[in-house]
């Protein structure tokens, strides 16, 4: 007749949850019920670590059913409960995953536009910079990662609501322009505020990169929200972003927080793929005298002070201005205007840093657990 | 975060990090060359998390249980005590591994 210690004697040599101590002795065995023959087995394991313990649980099924006598076995995890876990809290609970670096599958270089400051021109670069891009032959799509403020279906013209992908479960980009764009602005009417707290924008954006429907994408164009905030640590963090470009206009008052943007990303190791300077003068359309509003050169020298390069400046332009407000972006609608052949210049510096500069691969540690 | 690379000078980044002996220890390869072991217990010490309350150790020494990283300049480690929300910045391992005798070979 088969007993207990019978079943107890054969797990002898199989290791418990730590790996070493036998399971017998391990106390991690939370029952053995035997009847007719049918043995069950529950082994009690720390509910974090149950797919480690998978192996170990298909071990002791075997081991028990090798046994003369054994009709069939069943053995199963349970979570513990009581034990050292109940003292200290957490202990037992499954990990959490704060962050989650993986690279996004079809997206090959992930670029984050930044600046230090609002109101600098960061979302109107960052959609031309887009257009640019794909003026130039690569796939590109626009993340607006401002969620406060976002500015992409307005610079696109875009009103109309995502739908749901073909899978069902991820939500399809909108396009324009040949270029896929995804911005909460589209969830929520223009003018409707997003009064969030940190963490839900951190899901917000972790959702728009993962459950959002990209494809096969070259370039993904992230307009950061301005500042060094919440935002900006999880797009960090959450993604192997391949560079950073900085725009700022050339006055000292903005430089200040472009430093901040830069250092920002610099403690984050992202690379610098360089700086904008925005706003840069002024061409009067009626007497063609040209003024510098913001002073000049500000952005050059603070990307050589950095040893970034300068990517190029940007007009103060009418037509910029009024293009972006109309939702019909100036590379888009005047792709051989003087305006856009700015971005267009842009765009190709982005480009060769991306692809063959500072943000051309920088491979992550090989982790290896043995 | 805060550990990251304060000064300007480009961070050093490993290029292999193992988990060796039952996670007690974590090699860390560097892209210049410089290999060190660093144990488990010292960076469960040197964890920079606020949220380093110890339990009592588990029974076989502080071990590493699962290392992920963490964009492009740390990574996190979870420890088989349940911590897991310390980020070590490559400049923080840097730092750790300098003080450990350099090793040759696997």
């Amino acid at each position: 007749m088969l007993a207990k210690d019978d079943i107890l004697a054969a797990l002898a040599a199989v290791p418990g949850p730590d790996g070493k101590t036998p399971l017998p002795q391990s106390g991690a065995i939370d029952g053995v019920t035997v009847r007719d023959g049918k043995v069950f087995v529950a082994i009690k394991i720390d509910p974090a670590r149950a797919k480690a313990m998978e192996a170990m649980r298909a071990d002791v099924e075997a081991k028990i059913k090798a046994l003369p006598g054994v009709a069939s076995a069943l053995v199963t995890l349970t979570a513990e409960s009581e034990g050292p876990a109940a003292a200290p809290a957490g202990q037992a609970a499954p990990r959490r995953h704060v962050t989650d670096a993986r690279p996004i599958p079809g997206i090959d270089k992930i670029i984050a536009v930044a600046s230090g400051k609002g109101g600098v021109g960061k979302s109107t670069t960052a959609c031309n910079l887009a257009l640019g891009l794909a003026r130039l032959g690569l796939k590109v799509g626009v993340l607006d990662a401002d969620v406060f403020g976002p500015s992409m279906p307005r610079l696109f013209g875009i009103a109309e609501r995502p739908d749901l992908a073909p899978d069902g479960q991820k939500l399809k980009p909108l396009e324009k322009y040949g270029v896929k764009v995804m911005s909460i602005g589209f969830l929520v009417e223009e003018g409707a505020a997003i009064v969030w707290r940190g963490p839900m924008v951190m899901s917000a954006l972790t959702q728009f990169l993962r459950e959002v429907d990209w494809g096969e994408l070259d370039v993904l164009v992230v307009d950061m929200p301005p500042g060094t905030g919440d935002a900006q640590l999880t797009m960090a963090q959450n993604v192997p972003l391949s560079g950073a470009v900085i725009v700022s206009t050339p006055q000292d008052l903005s430089l200040i927080d472009a430093r901040r943007g830069i250092a920002m990303f610099k403690q984050v190791s992202v690379p610098l793929l360089g700086v904008v300077e925005n706003m840069s003068y002024f061409l009067c359309p009626h007497c063609g005298g040209r003024t510098d509003i913001f002073a000049h050169g500000g952005a050059r020298h603070e990307a050589e002070a950095h040893g970034a390069p300068f990517l190029g400046e940007i007009p103060l332009d009418v037509a910029i201005r009024e293009t972006s407000d109309g939702g019909d972006p100036v590379v888009a609608s005047a792709p051989d205007s003087p305006q856009a052949a700015a971005y267009i210049a842009l765009a190709e510096r982005v480009r060769a840093a991306l692809f063959e500069g500072q943000g051309a691969s920088r491979p992550a540690p090989r982790i290896v657990i043995e | 975060m805060g550990e990251a690379g304060k000064g300007s000078a480009p961070e050093p980044s490993p290029s292999e990090l193992r988990v060796r002996e039952a996670g007690h220890v974590l090699r860390v390869a560097f892209a210049g060359g410089f290999t060190a072991d660093i144990s488990a217990e010292r960076l469960r010490a040197a964890s920079p998390s606020a949220d380093k309350r110890r339990p009592p150790a588990p029974e076989g020494g502080i071990a590493i249980a699962d290392v992920e990283t963490v964009g492009n300049y740390a990574v996190r480690i979870a420890f088989n005590d349940g911590h897991d929300t310390g980020i070590y910045s490559w400049s923080l391992l840097r730092a750790l591994a300098a003080d450990e005798a350099p090793t040759t070979g696997s």
